[in-house]
């Protein structure tokens, strides 16, 4: 029997949302997917219909409040005074408490790698992780998908079915399609950390787009959770599709509340090592630091960075793939 | 009407544009209104071809289709009440000419409107419409319902920006209609005819619109009344002495009450506030436009007048209203904030007795209404906030409407300021535009001859708004509301 007990006594809040969707554009989940279903407005009427019965509990149905990185910008922006994420850590309690299985932004181990080190119990800094028979597991209600645990695991047993706020899948086609609609463009790729330039983004697209005097965007920018999770596969995969340049943007290290600034710029430090060798250009692949609601330092990056590709005699602007 | 096959539609916008998840069906379901409906499907169609045969698709198998921009509307216009496709328009979001020497600008409808004007701000201009929604509500969508904003006094509601649009008709077709300039003086201006039509006529799938230059100067001013009807006299002669403020807007008492409750901003104990705004080139003209504004305010008893051209200051003034929201969500723990007879227009000298009218009909039957709005524009907005998990505060929100609308009506206002009329606000609608009910039916026949497109909303919608669709809102028996 479906209890819902804890939801239960959100009611009145879920009531009081007057559902006006002023948290879409500060969510990166919605910014990823496009998806109003995806968004804290819609998370909250799917919880509403499930407290009311009104949609049945499923996977499809309780995963949705397991899609969130917990960064609270939805309810900073709720015109409603909404607790959202208390909400969602209650909701995500009762739903677990079925039993039904679910997806989301959640770090997930592989049984047969894991070694059982702890290490990441240790860096967690969610208190998510917990030894059981032999291995680390997750606990849902409270993984924040950071991926501080991602990166302590000298096995390399755990990873994000989405590695970033979307799925990977759906990274590649977006990058692909990029590619694709600027084929006489510099094509630069932006993976931008949710904690620092977040929510000035909408800004500072403008402002680089009106940098570069284009109709489009000239550059395709992804959300991420935190830099630090951002695996060293994705600015290689961009830059295999055709991107000319990758840049990660994350937050300075001294604001950074998962060691993901200083993670990032070493994962693109090798990576930088690795173009080199292969006798590209490691310039291709830069970080920029962004302090949090700075919305200069993103577009300057962005605009440096097109300005680069652009600039005549440089490798970079031949569109060379790896 | 007959369900769609879902691999038909895949082929038409991809897979990756389509949801039919029980999870995405609900939310797609809803809107800002208090209703839930269900939809077949959801698409998010990124071209005009991919609209185009959409809309041929669901014609020929008689269909509903109901175009959806962020589903912000307050009155239930996107909940799909006969099933359906959702066609979430978010997906064709490109402003795609931004004409500075021709004065227009062309997007694409699922453009979100801040993001319009941050494109438009660099060239020194502004889209002026602008709900208080801008941050989330698409160009399709303003259209749909013909929205105004704060600033509609001075530059009028989507009405009056719109020069042209492509729209693609019910059978599938693409027409052009108006024109890019700003004069066009023959045939039927059927552009005019999409404006507030609720996406009952045609998916408009690019907008022409004009823009109008940023000013130089801004200077808002604030002055409190101790009664109502001072407020309301102020209004009323701000407008006829010629003065052209670029922004008027009235905050009653309640909701006074509930922005001191919850954020303490310390407004004063008065009936009500009114907040003015003028806007130029040159700050003498600007000058000249307050001062007339804070005289007239002062000549009615006005207090506490305040005027300012700092940007913080103006910030600090409103305050008051743009906290409006969470205010009155948060009036008491159990009250609901509830987006009904949310908007209405008066003529300017019959703001204050409507609004004094408001609160009596509230009082009469034990709910809680505000009064505020773009009252320089004749609009004035409410929410009732109520109990929701009691039957009988719906039976007593319903009769308060009735009466609220019959008032409406009696001082030569309309149903609708800006909001537009979907389902909740369906039979005021009706019982105003009596005589061209069957005309406007006619119309909505030679546009969409099977009656696919968003069916069961404006004059057609059932006369009862509360059995019109299934309330989000469940009452204590466990009943829906
Ligand atoms: C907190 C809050 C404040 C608001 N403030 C204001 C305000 O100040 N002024 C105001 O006017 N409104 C206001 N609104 C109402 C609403 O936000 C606006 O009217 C807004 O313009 C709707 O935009 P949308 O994209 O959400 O449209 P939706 O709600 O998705 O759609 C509105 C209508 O347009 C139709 N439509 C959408 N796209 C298309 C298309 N491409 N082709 C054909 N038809 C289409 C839909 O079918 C529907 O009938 C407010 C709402 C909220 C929740």
């Amino acid at each position: 029997m479906l209890e819902f007990k804890r939801l239960k006594a959100w009611e009145i809040a879920l009531n009081s949302c007057i559902r006006c969707g002023y948290c879409y554009e500060h969510c990166p989940i919605y910014r990823a997917t496009g998806w109003e279903s995806d968004a804290p407005r819609g998370k909250l009427i799917i919880l509403h219909g499930l407290l009311h019965r009104r949609i049945g509990l499923t996977t499809d149905t309780g995963s949705k409040v397991f899609q969130c990185l917990g960064c609270g910008q939805c309810e900073k922006a709720c015109s409603s005074g909404v607790p959202l994420l208390d909400i969602f850590q209650d909701a995500r309690a009762d739903i677990m408490d079925t039993g039904i299985e679910v997806k989301g932004t959640l770090a997930e181990t592989d049984p047969q790698k894991c070694v059982a080190c702890l290490n990441c119990l240790r860096v967690c800094p969610h208190e998510a992780r917990y030894f059981q028979d032999g291995i680390v597991l997750t606990d849902p209600v409270k993984c924040r998908g950071c991926g501080s645990c991602v990166d302590t695991c000298s096995a390399g047993a755990i990873k994000f079915e989405t590695a970033l706020a979307a799925d990977r899948g759906l990274i590649e086609d977006q990058i692909r399609e990029f590619v694709e609609n600027h084929k006489n463009d510099k094509k630069l790729v932006v993976f931008s950390c949710n904690w620092s330039t977040y929510p000035g983004l909408q800004h500072a697209r403008f402002s680089a787009q009106e940098n570069a005097e284009k109709e489009r965007e000239p550059y395709k920018l992804f959300v991420t959770a935190c830099a630090g999770r951002l695996p060293m596969e994705l600015p290689l995969k961009a830059l295999e599709l055709g991107a000319h340049g990758v840049l990660v943007v994350h937050c300075p290290s001294d604001q950074c509340d998962h060691e993901g600034a200083d993670r990032a710029k070493a994962r693109i430090t090798r990576l930088r090592n690795f173009l080199s060798q292969a006798g590209m250009d490691p310039e291709r692949v830069r970080t920029a630091e962004a302090p949090r609601l700075d919305t200069k330092a993103f577009s300057s990056a962005v605009s440096d960075f097109l300005r680069y590709l652009g600039s005549p005699g440089k490798k970079a602007a031949t569109g060379d793939s790896v | 009407m007959n369900p769609p096959d879902i691999l038909e539609l895949k082929k038409i916008v991809g897979e990756e544009n389509l949801r039919d998840s029980k999870a995405d069906l609900y939310v797609y379901g809803a809107d800002a209104s208090v209703y839930e409906g269900k939809a077949f499907v959801v698409v998010k169609p990124r071209t005009i071809p991919a609209v185009q045969e959409l809309m041929a698709y669901a014609d020929k198998n008689s269909i509903p289709v109901i175009p959806r921009g962020s589903g912000s509307g307050m009155c239930g216009q996107t909940v799909p009440v006969k099933g359906g496709i959702v066609l979430d328009m978010k997906g064709l979001n490109r402003i795609l000419e931004v004409n500075v020497n021709d004065a227009y600008c062309r997007v694409e409808p699922g453009v979100v409107d801040d993001d319009l004007n941050r494109a438009l701000s660099p060239h020194g201009f502004f889209y002026p419409p602008t709900p208080a929604s801008s941050r989330i509500a698409t160009i399709g969508g303003e259209i749909g319902n013909n929205a105004s904003g704060t600033r509609s006094v001075k530059y009028g509601a989507a009405r009056d920006s719109v020069l042209g649009m492509k729209v693609v008709l019910a059978n599938g077709d693409c027409v052009n209609l108006g024109s890019r300039t700003r004069v066009a003086s023959s045939g039927y201006p059927l552009e005019r005819l999409m404006i507030g039509s609720e996406g009952t006529l045609a998916v408009i799938v690019e907008a022409t619109l004009k823009f109008v230059p940023l000013p130089k100067f801004r200077c808002m001013g604030i002055a409190n009344f101790n009664k109502l009807e001072q407020a309301g006299d102020a209004i009323s002669e701000i407008i006829a002495s010629g003065c052209s403020p670029s922004m008027l807007e009235l905050i009653d008492k309640v909701a006074i009450t509930a922005v001191n409750q919850s954020m303490n901003l310390g407004l004063p104990d008065v009936e009500a506030i009114l907040l003015f705004e003028a806007d130029g080139m040159v700050m003498e003209a600007v000058d000249f436009e307050i001062e007339k504004a804070r005289e007239i305010c002062a000549a009615h008893q006005g207090s506490g007048i305040e005027v300012s051209y700092d940007a913080k200051e103006r910030e600090r003034i409103f305050a008051g209203r743009k906290k409006l929201f969470p205010a009155l969500s948060r009036y008491r723990e159990y009250l609901a904030s509830t987006s009904l007879a949310d908007d209405m227009a008066v003529p300017f000298s019959r703001m204050a007795d409507t609004a004094r009218k408001i609160h009596e009909t509230a009082d009469k039957h034990g709910i809680i209404m505000t009064a505020y709005g773009h009252c320089g524009a004749g609009c004035m907005h409410t929410k009732i906030l109520m109990d929701t998990t009691k039957g009988a505060q719906w039976e007593a929100a319903r009769e308060a409407i009735a009466e609220i609308y019959e008032h409406v009506r009696s001082v030569d206002g309309t149903t609708s300021a800006e909001h537009g009329i979907g389902m909740s606000k369906a039979p005021a609608f009706k019982q105003e535009k009596h005589d061209l009910l069957d005309l406007m039916r006619s119309v909505k026949k030679a546009f969409d001859p099977k009656g696919i497109l968003n069916p069961g909303k404006l004059m057609d919608a059932p006369d009862d708004w509360m059995s019109a669709a299934r309330l989000r809102y469940v009452t204590q028996e466990g009943k829906d509301a």
